[in-house]
């Protein structure tokens, strides 16, 4: 019967109707902001707490994968009868070895790596308590958390477990030796040797223990996990004089994670989930009991079934888009403010990133159309227009 | 241009009984005709109304437009029919309570597959034909009641259609609004639309060119002609 070019009552014209729809979803939501609030702001605190976890979990794995820095080196070089033991309990047995070699290094492998550390790790008297101490070129320093102090002459940083040893907190003073350093942070807990020592400029270090010149560690930032392999083989054909200890902080690192939260958070994107589903059901349902007249009224003017069915339904898209994106600004800010031991720059980059936020963009507006499209129908309000 | 052959209409009420809203029902509209169609409360006005206005199918009878009897089409088609040949006026305006008056009367246009810009071009049009140009972005609840049947007005002859089906459009108005709105219909007619209104007053009647009388689901007349 319906032929609406032949017709002589219906002019030809083609009947779209997603724009409309879309408009006036959104124009039915600017005018029931509270509503509008509370439905967006419920969605996005659902979607920030796996979103942020996963960020970071994601961030943390890739990052121990490609042995990037933030963790720490891939390769420390010791000097020779020096063991990972030693280096472990900051037992470095007074050897050391010229501060030169850093530059040698640097040239030398300049094909593998990113960057070079040195350091001094030596144990000194301090409050009466002989206390690891390492001296680091804070100008040059690579290794998280050390990134995020810029630690002068008279400053000194101090693991959790030193702290508490000593019982000073930031800005307060410490003498060692002769010298007065005002506290510039406690640095968070690693698991590690970090914990329970402190860290000073290295110069200053070197004068204090009186090893001008001297280190015993350069810690090595291969440029990648190929690269990291080519280097170990380099090392150790060409090095005599230094010994060389795989660092596996990385791995370590992700131990210590795997034991927290992060196991849950396929379980948690499965909660939010269900709560989202929930949410958006309750929501329509409660919408459409509103909207009786006003679906009659768009009915009577010449909307078809299925244009009603779109603009009760499209709400939801509106609803979940910022949900979504407003719940992952949420992560992000979390995640800037609270320290979870991974630097910003490195969640916000790489493939992970994007897949979470387009991923949890994407699949929370999909997802969530069919319980939206179930309520309308569960409504039955279409089928008695 | 419009008729109906022999329709009824029969309710099944809360307790499963038949109940007739319409019986036999014949009538005939011609193009540019006013007409009103008058009776209590219950006579079945606002169900004829529907069943014109292809919202509701009868239980028997034949609703021919043009020739085409409405109701052997498909819903879609009734959608497309109410959307650009029919325009409805309600006594509540049945408005859509968040939006503005101006994008009130674009929503049938909008509907009709005319741009945004277009429909708001022309809704602005209508609305300041009709004295509300200083009240384009005023919501329902910042309008008055008068203003409401207004834009309710505008809205129904956006797409420009054949016919104006109204339902007690003078039901929530004062005398004074009642001539305003009877007299725009009045001006509506004289421009070619077909005007149809059911009324329970025989003033607001009087304002149409032919009256007829529904009681207890018949015309007074026996048919309608």
């Amino acid at each position: 019967m319906e032929n609406s070019a032949t017709d002589p009552v219906i002019k030809d014209t083609s009947y779209k109707s997603a724009p409309f729809g879309l408009w006036l979803s959104w124009q039915e939501l600017n005018g029931r902001k509270v509503i509008f609030f509370i439905n967006v702001i419920l969605i996005a605190l659902l979607i920030a707490l796996p979103v942020s976890l996963d960020l970071i979990g994601k961030a943390r794995k890739s990052s121990v994968g490609t042995r990037v820095d933030y963790i720490g080196p891939s390769l420390i070089l010791v000097p020779k009868g020096i063991l990972s033991s030693d280096l472990v309990t900051a037992k470095l047995k007074g050897k050391t070895f010229s501060y030169s070699t850093l530059e040698v290094v640097q040239r030398e492998l300049s094909r593998f790596i990113r960057n070079a550390e040195a350091r001094l790790t030596t144990r000194l008297p301090i409050n009466n308590k002989n206390m690891p101490v390492t001296g680091m070129d804070f100008q040059n320093v690579y290794s998280y958390p050390f990134t995020k102090y810029p630690v002068s002459e008279n400053e000194i940083l101090l693991g959790t477990v030193a702290a508490e040893k000593l019982q000073i907190i930031k800005n307060d003073t410490l003498n060692i030796q002769s010298m007065t350093f005002t506290v510039a942070g406690i640095i968070p807990t690693s698991g590690g040797i970090d914990d329970v020592s402190l860290f000073i400029s290295l110069p200053v270090l070197q004068k204090l223990a009186g090893l001008d010149g001297r280190i015993n560690e350069i810690r090595l930032f291969p440029e990648s996990a190929a690269s990291y392999d080519e280097l170990k083989l380099y090392v150790n054909k060409y090095t005599d004089k230094l010994n060389m200890i795989d660092a596996y902080r990385g791995e370590t690192a992700e131990k210590t994670i795997d034991t927290t939260l992060f196991n849950y958070q396929k379980a948690l994107y499965a909660v939010a989930f269900i709560l989202i589903a929930l949410c958006i059901m309750i929501s329509t349902y409660i919408n459409l009991d509103g909207r009786k007249a006003e679906v009659s009224t768009v009915y009577t003017l010449g909307a078809t079934q299925g244009i009603i069915f779109q603009i009760l339904t499209l709400r939801t898209v509106w609803i979940t888009l910022l949900g979504s994106l407003i719940g992952q600004f949420i992560a992000l800010s979390v995640i800037a403010i609270k320290d979870y031991g991974v630097p910003l720059r490195l969640i916000l980059s790489g493939r992970s990133f994007f897949e979470v936020v387009l991923g949890t963009v994407f699949l929370g507006v999909l997802v969530t159309i069919p319980f939206a499209i179930y309520s309308v129908y569960k409504r039955n309000l279409i089928a008695h227009l | 241009m419009l008729e109906l052959r022999n329709v009824t209409k029969d309710f099944i009420n809360t307790r499963k009984e038949q109940v007739g809203a319409l019986a036999n029902i014949n009538l005939r509209i011609n193009e540019g005709d006013f007409l009103s169609i008058v009776g209590p409360s219950g006579s079945g006005k606002s169900t004829l109304l529907f069943i014109i206005g292809a919202l509701m199918s009868p239980s028997e009878g034949e609703v021919l437009l043009r020739n085409k009897n409405i109701y052997n089409t498909s819903p879609a088609y009734r959608s497309k029919l109410r959307l650009r040949d029919i325009g409805f006026v309600f006594q509540t305006f049945n408005l859509i309570p968040y939006l503005s008056a101006l994008d009130n009367v674009a929503v049938p246009a909008m509907l009709a597959m005319k741009s945004k810009h277009k429909a708001s071009t022309r809704a602005k049009e209508l609305l300041e034909r009709f004295g509300l140009g200083a009240r384009l972005e005023h919501k329902f609840s910042e309008l008055s009641v008068g203003e409401r049947q207004r834009v309710a007005l505008c809205r129904s002859v956006i797409n420009d259609p054949e016919i104006i089906l109204a339902d007690e459009p003078t039901g929530n108005l004062d005398p004074t609004m009642t001539h305003e709105v009877m007299a725009l219909f009045q001006e509506l007619n004289n421009s070619g639309h077909t005007i149809i209104v059911v009324t329970h007053e025989e003033e607001v009647a009087a304002y149409a060119r032919k009256v007829e009388h529904l009681q207890n689901g018949k015309f007074s007349n026996g048919s309608g002609n």
